[in-house]
């Protein structure tokens, strides 16, 4: 569908359960975050790619993001650019405004659950909930006032910590008005166990007209949710 | 003392916001010059939102105080208009109403079953046979003999034989020469020939029409002319089914077009035959002003395509994407989510290949199984379950389940959604 070249930024993952990875998981896994010049292949969009996607971007600033945005857009020239976010980066409308200028045209905000009790102690930084939804708000304010079209997804970290919260965190992410949902799997999730959660969480999707797309489960786990192995954006080597 | 005429006519179309119905204006124009008619009837049009509650379109109607009612029905707004029908029914206990159009033209006698506040329904083209129904009601006649017509009789529904399609289609006037109709501020509306010359399972327009009949070209230059004085005019839409019907044709509409279109009039979403577009159609559209064209594929499977008796070549498809875009026209590729014969594998991969194709616009829609086409008549043979009640949305196919169908609208949702999110 929409292939996207996945671009890392080395600059900590946008947020993960401490729980499972230890303390000091939502800060930069990297100590030395590459500068936008030495990002390897951002400046490179292969043929047939619908846009570049920024990833790892954790710990960057926002003016250091938005110097990789300008580089990359440069470079490459798509039309489509996404980046994935904590919202740490994006909580107020300004900054949104900034980043949708840029030329940012896919933002994907992450989730770990559907309160604020359940998503800080899992990511430890506490008011990080509430950022994450005020960004997801705040690149649809920002969208409507520069009159573009944007797209905000939900990526939803999926471990054994926040499983079965994985239905209403959709129904959130649904009630903040995402366009799609991705459900990342922990590769250490066990399937049997974990299967239900991630069809009630597709089905939940489906019935308030999201789609919910699954990464780290095999079609075949997935039952007669199979279809939703699928997502309409896709980076080399699958589901972004 | 002027009493008024003594049959009052009141034509309703609930209409997609900002939109006229033209069907209304032919069938207006057609009475209005009936000898028949002349200085007994007298007409007026209400043009109405689809949105508009019915208890309100019915206090519109029944504040005209009519003798007949008159309404064009869609699958998109019989809902609608069924329910305006039982409100007016109510307040106008002696009222005729009247209902044409192609959601209930091929299902007449079940619609007038299933709608006891309705009279009668006018089968096929409507402009012969809605006058000479007036004439008959005039007459103080019983409806049920008029060619074209079903309707009540003894307790019973009856159809009278189909009328034949007009063989002159410039004996209907025109709707906006005549004044039967104002041009919509903003865009208009014209059409040039009615038929197709495909046979889509899934459409009406094929089927319906029968085969190809044009108005003549004086009457349509004549059109465009008045309609390019309306002031705020920025935009015609023509309603053909293929614009580019044949090469020798598609050059005299684009020099019809070419002085509005330096004037800045634009053409939008102009249905074509992509695949028969190569560098001079795409310059003779451009010449046209043609800023966006629709077309399909609407399936890139094999199987749904042959049941749907659908041609599709894929390197003349991207050709012709690719001859329009050079040329700075926008695409609008449509796929139909829910065609028998298409596997989930089939409809992601049309997903894929119009995503991929780049056109410029994309638009998802789930099949409609639609009175009188191909795939109505067809449906059990080809394993369609649909709904019954307007829309008739799929329901399953005989390759998909119900949930799995609700699954890719869902999907193809989000990805007309991510890919119009770009700069």
């Amino acid at each position: 569908m929409l292939r996207f070249r996945e671009v890392s930024l080395n600059s900590g993952v946008e947020a993960a359960c401490r729980r499972c990875v230890g303390a000091g998981a939502f800060e930069a896994t990297d100590p030395s975050p590459a500068a936008p010049e030495d990002v390897p292949d951002s400046g490179s969009a292969h043929a047939g790619d619908a846009g570049v996607f920024l990833t790892d971007t954790g710990t960057l600033d926002l003016d250091t993001l938005l110097d990789h945005v300008s580089r990359v857009s440069a470079a490459t020239g798509v039309s489509r650019i996404g980046v994935r976010a904590s919202g740490s980066q994006l909580a107020d409308v300004a900054s949104a405004h900034r980043l949708l200028a840029s030329g940012v045209r896919v933002v994907e905000v992450v989730f770990l659950g559907s309160v604020p009790e359940r998503h800080d102690a899992l990511t430890g930084v506490p008011g990080s909930f509430a950022r994450a939804a005020a960004a997801v708000r705040a690149c649809f304010d920002a969208a409507a006032d520069l009159g573009v079209k944007v797209a905000v997804r939900g990526r939803v970290g999926l471990c054994a910590h926040n499983l079965q919260e994985a239905p209403a965190t959709v129904m959130h992410l649904a009630e903040l008005g995402v366009t799609s949902v991705v459900l990342d799997c922990d590769p250490g999730l066990d399937v049997r166990r974990s299967s239900e959660w991630v069809a009630a969480a597709c089905d939940t999707g489906t019935v308030n007209r999201i789609w919910v797309a699954v990464k780290g489960m095999s079609e075949a786990s997935l039952g007669d949710k199979a279809l939703h192995a699928h997502d309409v954006i896709e980076s080399d080597g699958g589901p972004a | 003392m002027n009493r008024g005429p003594a049959q009052k006519v009141v034509l309703v179309a609930l209409n997609s916001p900002g939109y006229r119905s033209l069907a209304l204006g032919y069938v207006r124009a057609y009475a209005q010059n009936d000898q028949r008619l002349a200085g007994k009837s007298g007409f007026l049009t209400l043009d109405l939102d689809v949105n508009v509650d019915p208890w309100w379109v019915a206090y519109r109607v029944a504040e005209l105080g009519p003798d007949v009612v008159g309404l064009t029905v869609t699958c998109w707004n019989a809902r609608s208009v069924y329910d305006a029908c039982r409100i007016i029914r109510q307040v106008l206990p002696s009222v005729f109403i009247v209902l044409g159009g192609p959601e209930v033209s091929p299902i007449a006698e079940d619609v007038l079953r299933s709608q006891p506040a309705v009279d009668a329904v006018v089968r096929g083209e409507g402009e012969e046979t809605f006058a000479e129904l007036l004439s008959t009601l005039l007459r103080g006649r019983s409806p049920w003999r008029v060619e074209g017509v079903t309707a009540r009789h003894d307790g019973e529904v009856v159809s009278a034989p189909d009328r034949q399609l007009i063989a002159d289609l410039d004996s209907i006037p025109s709707p906006y020469l005549t004044g039967a109709i104002e041009p919509a501020e903003g865009t208009a509306y014209v059409e040039t020939y009615r038929g197709c010359p495909h046979r889509c399972g899934y459409c009406f327009e094929g089927k319906g029409f029968g085969r190809i009949r044009s108005f003549s070209r004086e009457r349509v230059e004549a059109e465009v002319a008045f309609l390019a004085q309306t002031a705020g005019l920025r935009s015609f839409t023509f309603i053909d089914p293929v614009f580019n019907l044949t090469h020798e044709r598609l050059e005299w509409l684009s020099g019809v077009m070419e002085p509005f279109a330096r004037r800045g009039v634009r053409l939008h979403t102009v249905e074509v035959d992509i695949e028969r577009i190569g560098p001079d159609e795409a310059s003779l559209l451009q010449r046209a002003g043609v800023a966006s064209v629709e077309t399909g594929p609407q399936s890139t499977g094999a199987r749904a395509l042959e049941i749907c008796r659908r041609p599709f070549d894929r390197d003349r498809f991207v050709a012709g994407v690719e001859a329009l875009r050079s040329a700075g026209i926008r695409v609008e590729c449509d796929l139909i989510v829910g065609l028998p014969g298409d596997t989930p594998a089939d409809v992601m991969e049309g997903m894929r290949f119009v995503a991929e194709l780049d056109p410029g616009m994309l638009q998802m829609s789930t099949l409609h199984v639609l009175p009188g086409t191909d795939l109505w008549q067809r449906a059990t043979e080809v394993g369609l379950a649909f709904d019954p009640a307007p829309p008739h949305e799929v329901v399953s196919t005989a390759e998909i389940g119900f949930a799995d169908l609700r699954r890719l609208e869902v999907m193809g949702n989000a990805l007309m959604a991510h890919y119009r999110a770009r700069r």
